[in-house]
């Protein structure tokens, strides 16, 4: 058992594994110090990182600084909240005062931030510390690209295979135990992949719940900030320190300030869970280790006392055509100028997609729009009579990083943009393990912020499957 | 499309630059914009008639 610099008994004996919910009762209780973990942290870092390119900036220097007076306030019995002391990862989309916002491109190398984004002020007043930058796409876009400044991340599980995208660091460094928090962005399901495919949490909250502000946009009508980690309660601790109000983002709304970790506990005795089954299985045949993980899913929850019902929604590739339509539109709204003056400075894979939105008429913006419109109203009209969803995320297991053709084929074979174009409530989470020993996933989504009832029935399935324990490496 | 449609459209674009350096990300851009758009216009539902043009007081 580990302990600490006064020789205080550590929490548990592979403290790298510990959640953050444990790491803070610990902290809160002196029986663990913020520094032992950060030099722990820092070391398992050094050691694993070259392989797995989860960092494009460790800032172990001042993480280190933070957490000495992080352990110095806690001795004084002076804590700034639940995540006092606990290091988070952030993707480097997200501004942090003090390090640059690189996105992971040679175009903004140098684009040095001055002010923390909303949702990393946040997390700094819970007592939070950034331990450094993640690994992303470009522009949170593209895919894994190898003509960047920075290579991309690699997966836990295997190092040959993709750990999804685009927040690839926050999912990588989770899965190998870096960090037990990071935040992570989605726009088309970059929180929901890197979870599906590395075997930890994610959660992409109801639009607008968390502030964009400092977070360097793709598609504005469907960005979203959200919580990773490795368990459910974990999730919601972190959303729960994030959520909020923010004026400075048009696109932020004030809601219910109940904790969405309240009825984590509760099981699911009462509920009745939507099972989508013709995402996976008629409008974009899954393969079959995510189809039985999606089928024994629902069995396990029935278990527990859900009800499951069977419902439909409207064409999985319908959503998908209206979330590409908006986002390639969007895009190129941002991008345009860099688009005309200095194409050769993105990868490759970056430039393709975001060119697109260069030819798409006005008219079809404005239809995917109201196609948008109806979509949502389709949506809300199933959650009058269930309380939670059930439907695939990814619909393959994660494919190798080296295969282009299987990394493109990956991005648009999944379910996840239904809820970017809709903006309820999201979470994926690992349901089991591929013949080839690769994690698959189940997606959860709930009613416009209800956040609450979402992870409590992601809780019930982590108690019920047991696959939260599972890791990749020691 | 023919190349001369396409260069005025990459002209209005302000891409001659990516055209010059990156001819084929172009077409492949051009390609997928107008895929994407014949799904766009189709029925929201098998039973109806195409989109009619927005309406007065339509909401997005």
């Amino acid at each position: 058992m580990a302990a600490d610099a006064a020789g205080r008994t550590a929490v548990n004996p592979a403290l790298h594994w510990c959640t953050a919910t444990a790491l803070g009762a610990a902290i809160a209780a002196r029986r663990l110090s913020p520094v032992t973990l950060m030099q722990e942290l820092l070391a398992r870092i050094a050691r694993l990182d070259p392989d797995h390119a989860v960092f494009v900036r460790l800032d172990a220097e001042q993480a280190l600084a933070a957490a000495r007076q992080a352990e110095d306030a806690a001795m004084h019995g002076r804590l700034l909240g639940p995540l006092h002391g606990i290091p988070v990862g952030v993707k480097d989309i997200i501004d942090v005062a003090g390090l640059p916002t690189t996105c992971h491109s040679k175009i903004r190398l140098d684009a040095m931030a001055t002010r923390d984004a909303g949702a990393v002020a946040r997390l700094r007043q819970q007592g939070a510390i950034v331990i450094g930058k993640l690994a992303t796409h470009e522009f949170a876009l593209g895919g894994p690209s190898f003509d960047l400044p920075f290579p991309p991340a690699r997966n836990p599980w295997n190092q040959a295979h993709h750990p999804g995208g685009s927040s690839s660091g926050s999912g990588a460094g989770l899965a190998a135990g870096m960090f037990p928090l990071a935040l992570g962005t989605d726009t088309a399901g970059s929180i929901r992949n890197p979870a599906s495919c590395c075997g930890v949490v994610g959660l992409k909250p109801t639009y607008g719940a968390v502030s964009r502000r400092g977070v360097f946009p793709l598609a504005f009508t469907l960005d979203h900030v959200g919580p990773m980690a490795r368990s459910v309660a974990d999730v919601a601790l972190l959303l729960d320190a994030i959520a909020g109000p923010d004026d400075e983002d048009a696109g932020s709304i004030r809601r219910p300030t109940r904790p969405a970790s309240r009825d984590l506990g509760r099981g699911v005795r009462g509920l009745r869970i939507g099972y989508v089954r013709h995402f996976h299985e008629i409008d974009m045949p899954a393969d079959p280790a995510v189809a039985q993980a999606l089928d024994e899913a629902a069995r396990l929850l029935a278990a527990e006392g859900a009800t499951i019902v069977d419902v439909r929604l409207p064409d999985l590739n319908l959503f998908s055509a209206v979330a590409r339509t908006i986002l390639h539109s969007e895009a190129w709204s941002v991008h345009a100028e860099w688009l005309r003056t200095r194409p050769q400075d993105y990868a490759r894979n970056t430039r393709q997609r975001l060119l697109v939105g260069a030819f798409i008429p006005a008219g079809d913006y404005l239809l995917a729009q109201r196609h948008r419109t109806r979509l949502i109203a389709a949506m809300q009209d199933i959650f009058r009579d269930v309380d939670v969803l059930l439907c695939a995320s990814a619909m393959d297991p994660p494919c190798r990083i080296d295969d282009e053709q299987a990394t493109a084929r990956s991005y648009p074979r999944q379910a996840r943009t239904p809820f970017n174009v809709t903006g309820h409530p999201a979470l994926a989470m690992m349901a089991g393990l591929s013949p080839d020993g690769l994690p698959v996933a189940v997606q959860f989504a709930g009613r416009y912020n209800d956040e609450a009832t979402l992870l409590r029935t992601a809780s019930a399935f982590e108690r019920a499957g047991g696959w939260q324990d599972r890791h990749p490496l020691p | 499309m023919s190349d001369d449609e396409l260069t005025t459209r990459v002209q209005d674009s302000g891409l001659q630059l990516a055209w010059q350096l990156f001819p084929e990300d172009v077409r492949a851009a051009v390609a997928l914009a107008r895929r994407q758009g014949a799904v766009l216009a189709a029925p929201f539902a098998a039973n109806e008639e195409p989109w009619p043009p927005m309406q007065p007081g339509e909401r997005l």
